[in-house]
């Protein structure tokens, strides 16, 4: 999963450090106000647990093995921001003094370890456990943690792999179309990389958990929180659910058919059908900024754009509600 | 009174060099132990300051990540190579990590030489499936390219003590929290190494067989868990110990002098060198 330096493109490891730099400012600052200067030598023996654990590599079947990762385990019993410097410790430790991973690409591979495994898993460890947690459930939570962190980044790594033929034309990067580097990442993630991680996890948190219960105590996370995770995931797969029919060359959803649709099929426009198309126009059709055409990023951008508008309404909505209800208990 | 029969048989050979694998847990515990250590600095590396160090080496890494032109990529690795040397870098430190990357990166590389994937003039062809000469080329540029960055980050490992590399990034305006966890991450991760170890020679010591495949996986998982106990533990020892010293809260380091001259000089050099490959050999500018 480490990207060397040479394999992507200025274009890409630059964006990497761009979107880094900023996760990188708020981690230290909430970590400066959240965490006591006790746990700090936790945090730096967390990032050297990391690249311990980074150098044990468990047989898969034949001589094939792989490597869990730990950035999961981290995230759940340290919380994600510390698990993201931790592990980007971790990662600077492994680029510079072993060779293991770039320089240049430390962004990028910060971003698959460091943000997106321990925010996944911290995630979807939250949502799946209860409150009061049984050793089962822990241990199935922790497990599905594990699995989902590791295999996003995977698909991470695939999406930044695969735009390389997009960004640099005359190929002198990684020639992999996503087509290509997406199943070659995610498939043995699914298959062999994400069970080892997801048993590792499972059985790292039970073991700590049997040997001191507060380590990994869950605190309760609200109903309110838990809507947020799940729009945040849902949001995130919007790319996906338009992009999968194209890729399946799927239609249109069964009777959503638009105008050009219907004179394809048919040869002609219904009258009342071609008059009503006329009635309104969206300002943002197909999901596209206006003057360009539907990309994975502005499918998302308007889609977050949609969320924030749809939770503005509502929010508008349930306070009018209880102001009448408050004037009316008055 | 005559010796038994059996005491008369000469004694059995002893048993030959065992031929047996080294089980997967022997062989993770021998990769933790072979982590390489610091060494000293001669005293010729303690002279280049950590932060010029940076500057020329990465700069010098970012230029070899522009490069297009097999040419200029060559010059660019021979150079890579030269001044790992010269700064101190131990031939094998630099040729095993460099033999292993234009492997694997070759492997990686291998099916972009294939028509399917990068299409032109055909070199060899065989049932419809033909290696192309652009495919080549371009397995060529991104070995080359990789061997090249690798040499200078060894340059740059090699250039200052680890710990003087990752406290100069306070000069970068990284946040101290970030230097100070990396700094501690760096000093114990080798005794969480000889944790991980100990652990280990403890099994082997106790158990006379090995366990089979899923056991063993079991038993790594809540070692695993273990070794996070662990290092919680050692993380409490090592704030009691700071504190003990004296510890204020302070990650900053010492403030930087202003960089000397040869140091600049240095940071130039390397600039040039780069801007030279970039813009001269492989852009083919003002020639």
């Amino acid at each position: 999963m480490h990207i060397p330096d040479g394999y992507i493109g200025p274009q890409t490891y630059g964006a990497g450090y761009a979107i880094m730099a900023p996760i990188w400012a708020a981690a230290s600052r909430i970590l400066k106000r959240t965490v006591s200067r006790k746990q700090i030598p936790m945090l730096a023996l967390g990032a050297a647990f990391s690249f311990v654990v980074m150098f044990l590599n468990v047989p898969v079947m034949g001589r094939l093995t792989a490597h869990p990762v730990g950035a999961g385990l981290v995230a759940i019993v340290c919380g994600p921001w510390a698990a993201c410097i931790a592990i980007s410790a971790a990662l600077a430790v492994q680029a510079v003094p072993f060779g293991d991973g770039g320089i240049t690409t430390f962004g990028l591979n910060c971003l698959n370890m460091a943000v997106i495994i321990p925010f996944v898993s911290w995630g979807a460890w939250k949502l799946l456990l209860s409150t009061k947690p049984t050793p089962r459930r822990l241990w199935l939570a922790s497990a599905a943690a594990g699995y989902i962190g590791i295999v996003a980044a995977a698909a991470a790594v695939g999406i930044e792999v695969g735009v390389q033929p997009m960004l640099s034309p005359r190929g002198m990067y990684l020639p992999y179309p996503v087509q290509v580097a997406l199943p070659a990442m995610l498939i043995p993630h699914l298959l062999i990389v994400g069970p080892i991680e997801a048993v590792i996890t499972a059985a790292a948190i039970s073991y700590l958990y049997r040997t001191d219960p507060q380590v990994v105590a869950s605190q309760p996370i609200s109903v309110a929180r838990r809507f947020a995770l799940l729009a945040l995931v849902t949001l995130l797969l919007v790319p996906l659910g338009l992009l999968l029919p194209n890729w399946f060359r799927a239609g249109a959803a069964w009777g959503e058919w638009g105008v050009d649709e219907l004179k394809q099929m048919l040869g002609y426009v219904p009258h009342g059908i071609a008059q009503g198309s006329r009635l309104w126009h969206a300002p943002i059709p197909d999901y596209a900024v206006p003057g360009h055409e539907a990309t994975p990023v502005s499918i998302v951008f308007v889609a977050l754009a949609g969320t924030i508008g749809t939770a503005a309404v509502a929010y508008g909505v349930v306070r009018l509600i209880k102001r009448g209800g408050k004037d009316a208990a008055s | 009174m005559p010796l038994p029969e059996w005491l008369n048989e000469p004694p059995p050979p002893p048993p030959g060099p065992s031929r047996r694998r080294k089980s997967w847990l022997t062989t993770a515990a021998n990769r933790l132990a072979s982590l390489p250590t610091q060494r000293e600095p001669s005293a010729a590396l303690v002279r280049m300051d950590p932060r010029a160090a940076i500057l020329g080496f990465v700069g010098l890494i970012v230029c070899a990540t522009l490069l297009r032109s097999l040419t200029a990529l060559a010059l660019c690795w021979l150079l890579s190579v030269a001044l790992a040397l010269a700064v101190g870098a131990r031939p094998r430190t630099l040729g095993v990590p460099s033999a292993a990357a234009a492997l694997l990166t070759g492997l990686a590389m291998l099916p972009a030489a294939w028509n399917g994937i990068t299409p032109g003039p055909p070199l060899v062809a065989v049932a419809g499936i033909a290696v192309t000469m652009p495919g080549i080329h371009l397995v060529a540029v991104v070995v080359l390219r990789t061997l090249a960055c690798l040499a200078f980050g060894i340059g740059l490992f090699a250039s200052n003590r680890a710990e003087d590399l990752f406290a100069a990034l306070r000069w970068f305006r990284v946040p101290s929290v970030f230097v100070g966890v990396l700094l501690l991450a760096y000093r114990y991760l080798l005794v969480l190494a000889r944790a991980a170890l100990e652990v280990h020679m403890a099994r082997r010591s106790r158990v006379a067989e090995e366990a089979d495949l899923s056991g063993a996986r079991r038993w790594l998982a809540e070692r695993i868990g273990a070794l996070f106990a662990r290092s919680r533990e050692l993380g409490e020892e090592v704030h009691l110990a700071m504190i003990a010293r004296g510890f204020d809260n302070e990650w900053l380091p010492a403030p930087y002098s202003r960089m000397r001259a040869r140091h600049v000089g240095w940071i130039a050099a390397c600039w040039a060198a780069a801007a030279l490959l970039l813009l001269v050999v492989d852009r083919g500018l003002w020639t």
